[in-house]
């Protein structure tokens, strides 16, 4: 084909990548706001103290934490969906598949951010570095989300390559300077030679299975740094799958609410299609079974041995926590089981409101990973203060949650502004060749 | 009108306890001086002074309080010396077992504690009345049998010896922080032969330290004698059991550093592999580009 | 009174030096013996009254070597050949704190931290409850130093487990990695900071804190260094709590001095949670024969330390019965 020549596609997308309507212009303002508040929010942690939190001395990680699980989980979902879709050629993936990279870099770049947020001195953090300990998993995980980091930025890269050509290379792009001059660069004089195809395919293949084994590694680390300890609840062999079945579980609900989004916003009803839909909707209701099935070893095997400490975190789980449990660890999985699995309720308005019950079902999730256990220690919680015994979120801990979310927003709306969201090459070539 | 007079009492009472009250602030906090005797034969008297006072609170000892010690004779009264109390409020004082104390008829020499006051807290003193000891202690091994043994008098101010007629007497092993008692014997007429039998821990040569304690005798009040032997068992902390798995030395375990060597080279390898394969794109675009 | 009539004015200046003024260096040489943790000689002289009344220098750290508080360096070394212990006896405690407020007092923390804690234990329903204090274990395998990512806290050759707070990072690992709960966490600006702010660092007192940092029992390291007991030892008035060194196989409450080993034969000493692996360095005695009966801990309490208890079954059956 010739490279001056804009292909249907490519003047589809140009007027979103040229201009911003009055409401786009009031959604990034609101995005911003968000991010400011949560700014705010951190500021009067740093001045103010942890004590602005609800962490105290034996809930000492709370929804940080479980926001830190979450974003990563669904960083590695994108990864997982997007290198695994890669590998297997399957032709439906081509319209979503820019989405899952999008999903996977940027909740990759908010994810750490909340584990920094637990940390009492952010003026020390180099210190992780000067002074790592090999034998800490907080090392390793500083080193597998860097190289996590950077594997999945080569990976996308890999992908736009192409798309920037053809930005590159179309006159008709009424876009600043700064931005042609930016396309030029990173499209590194693709001319859409063979021996560049080649070469290009050959680096997309080994960091697609790269991406893959990244995420499962750096989120096994994470679940590691929980299940190493010897609290009651995380002290368990099976955390590691678990997390990267239940990352990948909430990443793919992540997934199909964005796919319905931008179909709704971009009018992408003719590329995304129901088909898309049930397909990610039937690798949500696959991982949905897995982690039903995880929840009930876990769970089962903690309750039915009763060992004193399982028994008192179990007790707490079905009392307190009732309600989150059921809906978290039931509602979460039996939803999509029943949507997807219904051909009837298979369209995309139930599938995209199961994914939104499958999203919010594992964020408490993690909270019940996290919180019930930390207020059942081996020793009772006794002799401290009443106000210092159990948890609840402060506004500082919600609104840097919410300030988390906004720039989640943030960054795909920013991301869809600079690139096309459909890989308009990856579309359009590779039909040619099948 | 009971009643009335009642309140009125009850008025006057109250009214009254503020000014009470500044006063009590006013006045000076009345300390007290906790006085300790040690005769130590290898060098001296150690005379401890602790001072403190009491208040809902409990116990507070002062620090930074000058204490002088007095030797009080027949005549006259001797300032011996001052010393600060420490963090703890302890003063304590040595008094070498050369230097002549004016003595009583009967042979008691007493030693008197003072804290002179100052704006905050009040005069306080005491004092203690003892008579010198001579306690002597030999370490032999008789027929292999470990023996201590123990002579302890008085000397007369003709020199002559005089038997002590009755004390307790406790063997004792020094350790880090107190004196550990390995058994509790009896002087009689001023003479023990006790049999060291117990197996107890030394350095690793086996040395310890023996002490000979007379507790709280009447009339000489604490008196101890040191020496050391090596009759202990030799202890060698390097022998002590240690644990295998030791996650937290500074250093990681080989096989953990290891794995993260493989791991990293083998993924940082397939990124430099793609980061030449993308160069090697662009120079070949380049290379097109040049040529047209 | 008498008041120092006879007081020579030169004779004062040079003996009110603040030392324990000792007659005859000699008496120094075998001070210096009992607290053996090696001597620092500051080649500072003093002057002091031998026995015949002349005046001799000696370095002051012989007549009382007076060990400050380590700085961050030195505190990650252990005293030489020691190896600390300590042993609790459960039937002799009745909850009187006061290992608590000195603990406390001693090291500048909070009212909402505790370094130790008095924990009203039962371990099941027809089992008898009774008071369980609970320092740092200070444990041969502390898990909580394994998964420090920036080695702030470490483990010494005498066994005493510290946090260098200019180290620590604040990520609270160690907290979820001591399955004992030992570790607390300076939530904000620590009320003592201003008023510590001057005293030179050292992690074996753990003062100044500083906020965003963790914090534990040091076991006193600083006492002990210089031959004196942890403060919660000394400040127990029922003598609840032995210290002392595992190599000299000796602990003492202050008043008594046992043999350690023979202490926990007799007394089928055990360690808490065993299990776990932990090797603490901390042993229980077990509520036999106990001196006070466990509800004189509870009732003697004030309203607002009631309140820490309520939730105790023994204290809900208290309450019921009531």
């Amino acid at each position: 084909m010739k490279a001056d020549n804009p292909t249907a596609l490519l003047k589809r997308f140009a007027p979103d990548l040229e201009k911003t309507s009055k409401l786009g212009v009031a959604w990034i303002i609101f995005c911003v706001l968000l991010v400011l508040l949560g700014i705010f929010a951190l500021i009067t942690q740093i001045t103010r103290g942890h004590i602005v939190t609800g962490m105290r001395d034996n809930v000492v990680w709370g929804i940080y934490i479980v926001n830190f699980i979450f974003f990563m989980g669904i960083s590695y979902a994108g990864a997982l969906i997007s290198g695994t879709l890669h590998l297997f050629r399957s032709d439906w993936r081509k319209p979503i598949i820019r989405m899952a990279e999008f999903l996977t870099i940027f909740s990759l770049l908010i994810g750490p951010l909340y584990i920094m947020l637990c940390v009492g001195r952010l003026d020390k953090l180099h210190y992780l570095v000067i002074f790592g300990r090999i034998q800490s998993p907080i090392t390793w995980d500083v080193i597998a989300i860097s190289t996590d980091i950077i594997g999945c930025f080569l990976f996308l890269y890999l992908a736009l390559l192409r798309d920037f050509a053809r930005l590159r290379d179309y006159p008709d792009l009424k876009v600043a300077k700064w931005r042609k001059k930016l396309y030029r660069w990173l499209a590194i004089y693709w001319k859409d030679t063979p021996e560049q195809r080649r070469r290009l395919e050959r680096s997309t293949d080994i960091m697609a299975g790269m991406v893959i084994a990244i995420a499962i590694i750096v989120y096994s680390v994470l679940a590691w740094i929980f299940s190493v300890t010897l609290q009651p609840g995380w002290h368990s062999t099976i955390f590691g799958p678990y997390f990267v079945i239940a990352a990948v579980y909430s990443g793919t609900a992540v997934l199909i609410v964005i796919m319905w989004i931008y179909r709704k916003i971009y009018k992408l009803e003719d590329l995304i299609t129901r088909k898309h839909f049930v397909n990610i909707g039937v690798v949500m209701l696959v991982l949905g079974a897995f982690f039903g099935y995880f929840t009930f070893s876990e769970y089962l095997t903690k309750w039915y041995g009763s060992e004193k400490n399982d028994e008192q975190l179990i007790s707490i789980l079905f009392d307190r926590y009732y309600w989150l449990f059921l809906f978290s660890n039931y509602a979460g999985v039996l939803v999509p089981l029943i949507v997807v699995g219904l051909p009837k309720l298979r369209t995309i308005r139930w599938i995209t409101l199961a994914a939104v019950v499958v999203i919010v079902a594992l964020w408490i999730n993690r909270y019940l990973i996290v919180v019930p256990t930390l207020e059942t220690p081996y020793l009772p919680v006794q002799d401290a203060r009443d106000a210092w015994v159990h948890y609840r979120g402060t506004w500082v801990e919600w609104v840097l949650t919410i300030g988390g979310i906004g720039s989640l927003c943030l960054f795909f709306t920013i991301g869809s502004k600079m690139v096309p969201i459909i890989p308009l090459s990856v579309v359009e070539d590779d039909k040619k060749i099948d | 009108m009971k009643k009335l007079l009642k309140y009125f009492a009850l008025f006057l009472l109250l009214s009254n306890i503020p000014g009470n009250n500044l006063l009590a602030q006013e006045e000076m906090i009345e300390p007290a001086i906790l006085l300790e005797y040690k005769n130590v034969m290898n060098y001296g008297k150690e005379v401890t002074a602790k001072i403190y006072f009491r208040d809902d609170e409990g116990f507070h000892f002062l620090p930074d309080l000058a204490i002088q010690f007095y030797s009080i004779g027949e005549e006259e009264e001797r300032l011996l010396g001052e010393v600060l109390t420490d963090a703890d409020g302890i003063a304590q004082f040595v008094i070498s077992n050369d230097y002549k104390l004016p003595k009583d008829p009967d042979g008691f020499f007493t030693i008197r504690a003072v804290f002179e006051g100052n704006n905050l807290y009040a005069y306080y003193e005491d004092e203690f009345s003892f008579k010198d000891i001579v306690l002597e202690m030999d370490l032999n091994e008789i027929d292999s049998v470990r023996t201590i043994s123990l002579l302890a008098y008085e000397r007369d101010s003709l020199d002559n010896k005089i038997a002590v007629e009755e004390a307790d007497v406790y063997i004792q092993v020094p350790r880090m922080f107190t004196n550990l008692t390995v058994s509790e014997e009896y002087l009689e007429a001023g003479e023990l032969e006790y049999e060291f039998t117990v197996k107890i821990s030394g350095d690793s040569s086996g040395k310890i330290g023996l002490i000979a304690f007379i507790p709280e005798h009447e009339l000489y009040g604490n008196v101890e004698i040191r020496s050391h032997a090596n009759w202990g068992v030799p202890f060698h902390a390097h022998l002590r059991e240690t644990f295998g798995r030791q996650l937290w030395t500074p250093v990681a375990p080989l096989w953990m550093i290891i794995t993260l060597i493989i791991l990293l080279a083998g993924v940082w390898g397939h990124y430099i592999y793609s980061i030449i394969q993308l160069s090697l794109i662009g120079k070949a675009g380049k290379k097109m580009l040049n040529n047209k | 009174m008498k008041k120092k009539k006879n007081k020579h004015e030169s004779r004062r200046d040079f003996l009110k030096l603040g030392l324990t003024v000792s007659a005859g260096a000699a008496a120094g040489a075998v001070l210096l013996s009992k607290t053996s943790t090696g001597s620092t000689k500051s080649g500072q002289k003093v002057k002091l009254l031998s026995e015949d009344g002349q005046i001799v220098e000696v370095d002051k750290y012989d007549i009382k070597p007076d060990l400050q508080p380590a700085g961050r360096k030195e505190s990650r070394l252990g005293i030489p050949g020691r190896k600390f212990v300590m042993v609790i006896d459960l039937a002799r405690c009745k909850n009187a704190r006061k290992c608590i407020d000195d603990c406390q007092e001693g090291h500048h923390i909070s009212k909402d931290q505790e370094w130790i804690r008095v924990y009203l234990l039962q371990d099941s329903a027809e089992s008898a409850p009774y008071w369980f204090p609970r320092p740092c274990y200070h444990c041969d395998n502390p898990l909580c130093v394994s998964v420090c990512p920036v080695g702030a806290t470490y483990k010494r050759s005498d066994g005493i487990v510290l946090v260098d707070t200019h180290r620590c990072i604040g990520c609270k690992f160690c907290m979820t990695g001591c399955p004992y709960s030992a570790r607390v966490f300076h939530w904000y600006e620590p009320e003592s900071a201003e008023a510590d702010k001057d005293i030179p660092y050292s992690p074996e007192t753990n003062i100044p804190a500083r906020e965003g940092t963790v914090g534990k029992c040091v076991f006193c390291a600083d006492k002990v260094k210089n031959g004196k007991l942890p403060r919660c030892v000394s400040g127990c008035p029922m003598g609840v709590i032995y210290f002392g060194d595992i190599n000299e196989d000796t602990v003492t409450n202050g008043t008594e001095t046992v043999v350690f080993s023979q202490l926990i034969s007799d007394r089928s000493g055990y360690r808490y949670h065993e299990n776990l692996g932990t090797r603490p360095s901390v042993y229980y005695l077990p509520a036999v024969d106990r001196s006070f009966p466990v509800e004189r801990g509870y009732e003697s309490l004030d309203e607002e330390l009631k309140e820490r208890y309520k939730n105790t079954p023994f204290v809900k059956k208290l309450e019921n019965e009531s």
